[in-house]
């Protein structure tokens, strides 16, 4: 009798389960009209990252400029972290979409995904970070001129490997780069480090691995490590999780890295001269800003170059010991004033 | 162009890609030849690393990180045994689980413990020692290719030929073996096979941490999510390679550290990262696809 009745109670609850399940995923068709705002009229914003934040980099910054928005724009704020599993991407979105008014997409993985989403649901505005998606009026790309950055990066780095006054610097001309994987935001950096080197000093030879992977620091460490055997004497990381092996190389041979997207020194102001860093943070920020003011172009492109502050190279905190020159940092500026003018252009690879 | 891919420092970085992949491996094919296929060695692997960086970084000591990275490795080695021996669960599920659990668990503790998310990295984590070895460096060949490696490199040389012992020389070896390919007959003796198969499971665990304190003491001196990226998965499939001898399965950890070097030396040469990331993957395709054949020959006879 017992052993009926716990059957019929486990049933019970079994079948509860399953419609609860069904309510959940009917809640997004009929959700999707209206937008879900709160007493307080709050505007909700929902960030999702093809990643995990504590990359130090990339999607730490992104998160940045989305907590400086819920403080100085009182905004409601969320993150929703796909942790690189693209079977998460679209369901991600589709939750940051039913909870939020803006959606703020971080990661070039989501190219497909988002357009889909983004036509499911026309009155939610989608930020989209890191690449452009044309055609979609409720899309608004912010497109990085990671060329222009790493131009500075660059010609910072040829104007280092050749300076023997920085002890580890060897004599040869050469500069090196290892990318996270081989893709067009990557390959952007790439053209534009090369063309900044080369700006610098025609005849320095600029080497670059992709290690294929954006976490696995083992593997960035061991493409810096075939680099610094070569002759290179500073490595330029573009690489996530990664590139902390890079730095580990560095730091292990005693020689050079610069790093990328946040300003990285931090890790270990020995081996780190400098990271050309984007402005993600601002960026999202002004974005949420332009939405609350009313003035935000929704479906075109934001540019952000070295014009907008969106990229520039940054030396770390006063506190720390420059490893680079006050001569370079000044030439450095030279360039960007010359980008900035027109004077130089930089190709790029997207 | 080719001096600048084949030299002597090819064969060293070999030795230090593959070591990590050897010390898991080692571990891996005790529990193979209890008859137990683990797949969980992904996740014990990084829960090496996390506990190993934990105890260089709080005791200031890089043995202190070792001594904890093997205690828990002998717990993940006693949970997976608890699961797979005694409630003969299946070991994939609870291979699959141990992996999934570790990378949970190491995000969570990294963030309780150090405050940070995704990586770790402090002055303060003690690496573990190179080791200079005073009578080879007069001879450069010697020298670059062996020399001034981490400690654990030589260490899990040691541990190949300790292991190679323990299965073909011990009694615990041939005990250990007869649980996975006989039990009845083990049992007949005397000997329980559960008790040897949990030995397997926790020397397993005690070998994966090991691996991840390599990794995370030896080879780097941080941790970051998920940094163990397939190598688990990399030394199980040295281990059916080597078909489960300690000395093959060391040949073939060193076969894919080979080729992983190789790989990203291509790319300097100007071969496309596309079709240099692929080559230990062809490797490994082609190299068990040697070794089904001659499986298969050897049956026909």
């Amino acid at each position: 009798m017992n052993k009926k009745l716990m059957s019929i109670l486990s049933m019970l609850l079994i079948l509860s389960m399953v419609f609860v399940g069904c309510a959940k995923k009917e809640a997004p068709s009929t959700d999707s009209t209206d937008v879900p705002k709160d007493a307080k009229g709050e505007l909700k914003v929902s960030l999702v990252v093809a990643g995990g934040l504590g990359d130090r980099s990339f999607y730490d910054s992104s998160n940045a400029g989305l907590e400086m928005a819920k403080e100085k724009l009182g905004i409601e704020g969320k993150v929703l972290e796909c942790k690189n599993d693209p079977s998460l991407y679209g369901d991600q979105l589709i939750q940051a979409s039913n909870i939020s008014d803006v959606v703020v997409v971080v990661g070039f993985e989501f190219y497909d995904v988002i357009k889909e989403v983004a036509q499911e649901f026309p009155d939610k505005k989608y930020i989209y970070i890191d690449n452009t998606v044309e055609g979609v009026d409720n899309i608004t790309c912010i497109d990085y001129m990671e060329n222009e950055g790493s131009f500075l990066a660059g010609a910072l780095a040829a104007m280092a490997t050749n300076d023997t006054n920085i002890k580890g610097m060897n004599e040869e001309a050469k500069v090196g780069m290892v990318g996270g994987m081989d893709i067009p935001v990557v390959r952007n950096f790439q053209v534009g480090y090369e063309a900044g080197a080369k700006y610098v000093n025609p005849d320095v030879k600029v080497e670059t691995i992709f290690a294929g992977d954006f976490e696995d620091p083992a593997k960035g460490k061991e493409s810096a490590l075939a680099l610094y055997a070569k002759g290179v004497d500073i490595v330029f990381q573009v690489a996530g999780k990664t590139g902390e092996g890079v730095f580990e190389a560095a730091k292990d041979v005693n020689q050079y890295a610069i790093g990328v997207d946040t300003d990285q020194r931090f890790i270990n102001p020995d081996a780190i001269v400098a990271s050309m860093t984007k402005g993600i943070a601002l960026s999202i920020y002004e974005s949420i800003d332009r939405i609350q003011k009313g003035e935000f172009k929704s479906g075109s492109i934001y540019k952000y170059g070295i014009n907008e502050n969106g990229v520039d190279v940054a030396f770390g905190t006063e506190d720390m010991k420059q490893i680079v020159t006050e001569d370079m940092i000044k030439k450095v500026n030279e360039i960007k004033e010359k980008i900035k003018t027109g004077e130089i252009t930089v190709p790029e690879a997207k | 162009m080719f001096e600048d891919v084949f030299n002597l420092t090819l064969l060293q970085n070999t030795i230090r890609t593959a070591t990590p992949l050897v010390l898991a491996a080692l571990g891996g094919l005790l529990t193979m030849h209890a008859g137990i296929l683990n797949i969980g060695m992904e996740g014990m692997i990084l829960i090496g690393a996390f506990f190993g960086v934990l105890g260089s970084y709080f005791f200031s000591s890089s043995l202190m990180g070792v001594l904890l990275a093997v205690l828990s490795g002998t717990l993940i080695g006693l949970l997976f045994g608890v699961f797979t021996i005694e409630l003969k669960s299946d070991e994939f599920i609870i291979g699959i689980a141990i992996n999934i659990f570790a990378g949970g668990l190491t995000v969570f503790l990294l963030r309780s413990i150090f405050g940070v998310k995704g990586a770790f990295s402090s002055p303060d984590i003690m690496p573990l020692p190179d080791v200079h070895l005073p009578l080879i460096d007069k001879i450069p060949f010697l020298d670059t290719i062996f020399n001034n490696h981490s400690l654990f490199v030589y260490i899990s040389w040691i541990l190949v030929l300790v292991v190679y012992v323990f299965l073909y020389k011990t009694p615990y070896g041939y005990w250990l073996r007869a649980a996975g390919e006989h039990p009845e007959s083990l049992e007949n003796v005397g000997v329980s096979p559960k008790k040897m198969k949990y030995l397997s499971a926790i020397l397993c665990g005690i070998f994966c941490g090991l691996a991840g304190a390599h990794l995370s003491l030896g080879y780097l001196t941080l941790f970051t999510e998920n940094m163990s990226a397939g190598k688990g998965f990399i030394a199980l499939a040295a281990i059916i390679f080597g078909g489960s001898n300690p000395i093959k399965t060391f040949g073939a950890a060193l076969l894919f550290g080979f080729f992983d070097a190789l790989g990203i030396r291509l790319q300097g040469v100007g071969i496309p990262s596309q079709f240099t990331q692929m080559i230990p993957y062809l490797a490994t395709v082609f190299a068990l696809f040697v070794v089904a054949q001659r499986k298969l020959k050897l049956k026909g006879r």
